[in-house]
């Protein structure tokens, strides 16, 4: 018996045309399904690849996606309605270049972020040698114009080199958060992630709080005016708005380490405390103004208590009229009016109050009403005086008359 | 007399008036079949095709029991002409459907499996329909299975 034995190609032949027929008799639904699915895959791959080198490995996966459907094109252009085969792989290669747009914009953010970080540094060291400079020079007779002026120039320093570094940190967090970032309302873990292992590598919550420790220790160092104050304000109210949108970000990403949480809670009150040492500047500033003028006034650290300070402060003074002579109650009254309200509170410190809503207008209207009333009660006092002279004059005078009428009479 | 030799003339005149207007060479071929899962109301819906349909009487034909509709999935897919045809997992027979006003009227049933197809699968093999059981393969039309072409 003549066994017929067949060549090993033979074999491999068979078995090529056994699974061709195989591969062809396949679903056209099946087709399209699996196409699908590998294209959702690949899509998700790109978006989620975190390297260059991640997303450029993804090259050779689209090639080999579309070398291995193209034979399925027309079937795949009807089906894939309102997309086609090109029109797919087009939104492959879309997500490819955004993706590697993100990293390119993320390097650019590295390197911008490095060199924030320097200059972060830099700027906390300026900071703190002008701070310390300028406490040096608080204490110096202000009547030493030269070092006055020295002193002056320190404090517009520091007062610029504190807001370019909050200005930086804000870069900073950009720089870490784009808008893009800050406008979703809910970050991906992914993104947070990031976000979270860069703000740790750039020190950025001390960096906060740094900056929020320097600027109110620099208005506790300093005699400020209310145009300072004014500008701080602003400054303030701008790093108040940058927190308040990627503060909320990074409270819900630092949300679950706990030791971080805790400062963020210590950066908010920062806030609040930077805020009540711009108010009472103001108050202590003020106080100073009056004490200048030698009135010295009960501490008072808002506008009620500064109203009733000056009430009671003015009800005193009417008290001592005519108990003390007119002289000290004129100069009590010129001092405190002319030379300490009218001529620096009102013009200088009144409208900074007042649009800060430290001081109502009402409450403004009722000291000055109350300085009126002292002035008021002041003058008829020393008109009474020239009213009895002028009476004991007049009766003495027609005293007189009388007396050379009565002796002209007796004469004749 | 006169009338007579204008009659042909007046004939085709009526003739022209009354056909229906006929646009021709339509394709109605789907480039692939649709999976649709059956509802509890026994309703089924092809979302790029806008065509949703009552399959309880389907499932009453094959197994006289439309219960079994519940949860189950259809496979249907639309030739050239614009026959419909659907099977489904156990089931002996294609149905071929053609619309009508309002519903979908039963053209032919191909018997082609004695057990029940297992994994069926329809493609558009234009002009014909290919109907695929694991791993046998035959062509329908919607008169019946074409004998020479396997």
């Amino acid at each position: 018996m003549k066994y017929f034995v067949l060549p090993n190609g033979i074999i491999l032949l068979l078995i090529l045309f056994i699974f061709n027929c195989q591969v062809f008799a396949q679903s056209d639904y099946e087709i399209v399904k699996s196409f699908k699915q590998e294209f959702v895959q690949l899509e998700k791959s790109i978006n989620s690849a975190k390297t260059f080198e991640e997303l450029n490995s993804l090259v050779a996966n689209i090639d080999r996606f579309r070398a291995d459907y193209l034979e399925h094109k027309k079937l795949l252009d009807k089906s894939l309605y309102p997309d086609n085969f090109e029109k797919t792989f087009n939104k492959l290669n879309l997500a490819f270049v955004i993706r590697n747009q993100d990293f390119t914009v993320i390097d650019i953010l590295q390197t911008e972020n490095l060199q924030l970080k320097e200059q972060i540094v830099v700027l906390n060291k300026r900071n703190t040698d002008l701070i310390n400079k300028i406490q040096e020079y608080e204490y110096i007779n202000k009547k030493d114009s030269q070092k006055f002026v020295k002193l002056k120039k320190l404090v517009n320093d520091l007062k610029l080199s504190l807001r370019k570094r909050d200005e930086v940190i804000i870069s900073l967090v950009d720089s870490l958060m784009p808008q893009l970032m800050i406008d979703q309302e809910q970050l991906n873990p992914t993104d947070g992630n990031l976000v979270y292992i860069e703000a740790e590598k750039n020190n950025l919550l001390a960096n906060v709080k740094r900056s929020l420790q320097d600027n109110i220790q620099f208005i506790v160092v300093t005699t400020l005016e209310p145009d300072d104050l004014k500008e701080i304000k602003e400054q303030q109210d701008r790093f108040l708005e940058f927190w308040k949108k990627a503060g909320a970000k990074l409270v819900d990403i630092y949300a679950e380490k706990k030791e971080k949480a805790k400062e963020i809670r210590e950066i908010d009150s920062l806030f609040v405390q930077w805020n009540y040492a711009l108010e009472q500047e103001a108050w202590m500033n003020i106080r100073e103004e009056f004490a200048y003028n030698d009135i010295h006034l009960l501490e008072f650290t808002n506008g009620e208590d500064f109203t009733n300070t000056l009430f009671s402060f003015i009800k005193d003074k009417i008290k001592t009229i005519g108990v003390k002579s007119s002289e000290e109650s004129d100069k009590s009254y010129t001092l405190f009016a002319d030379s300490t309200w009218f001529k620096v509170i009102s013009p200088k410190w009144l409208p900074y109050l007042i649009d800060n809503n430290l001081l109502l207008a009402e409450q403004k209207r009722k000291i000055e009403s109350k300085i009126a009333d002292w002035k008021g009660r002041l003058t008829p006092a020393s008109f009474d005086w020239i009213y009895v002279l002028v009476a004991v004059i007049a009766v003495a005078g027609l005293g007189y008359m009388n007396r050379r009428r009565i002796f002209k009479n007796k004469k004749t | 007399m006169k009338l007579i030799n204008f009659l042909p003339l007046l004939l085709l005149i009526i003739a022209a008036a009354c056909s229906t207007l006929k646009l021709q060479q339509v394709n109605f071929a789907w480039p692939v079949e649709s999976v649709l899962s059956v509802n509890d109301d026994g309703m089924v819906t092809e979302d790029r095709y806008s065509i949703s349909f009552d399959v309880r009487g389907l499932f009453f034909e094959e197994f006289q029991d439309s219960s079994v509709s519940k949860g189950k999935k259809i496979r249907i897919i639309r030739d050239v002409n614009g026959f419909y045809f659907i099977t489904a997992e156990k089931f002996q027979s294609v149905y071929v459907f053609k619309m009508d006003y309002g519903a979908m009227v039963l053209d032919n049933k191909i018997n082609v499996s004695e057990t029940g197809v297992t994994n069926p699968v329809l493609n558009q093999r234009l002009p014909d329909i290919e109907l695929i059981d694991d791993s046998k393969s035959m062509y329908l039309t919607n008169t019946g299975i074409l004998k020479d072409k396997k």
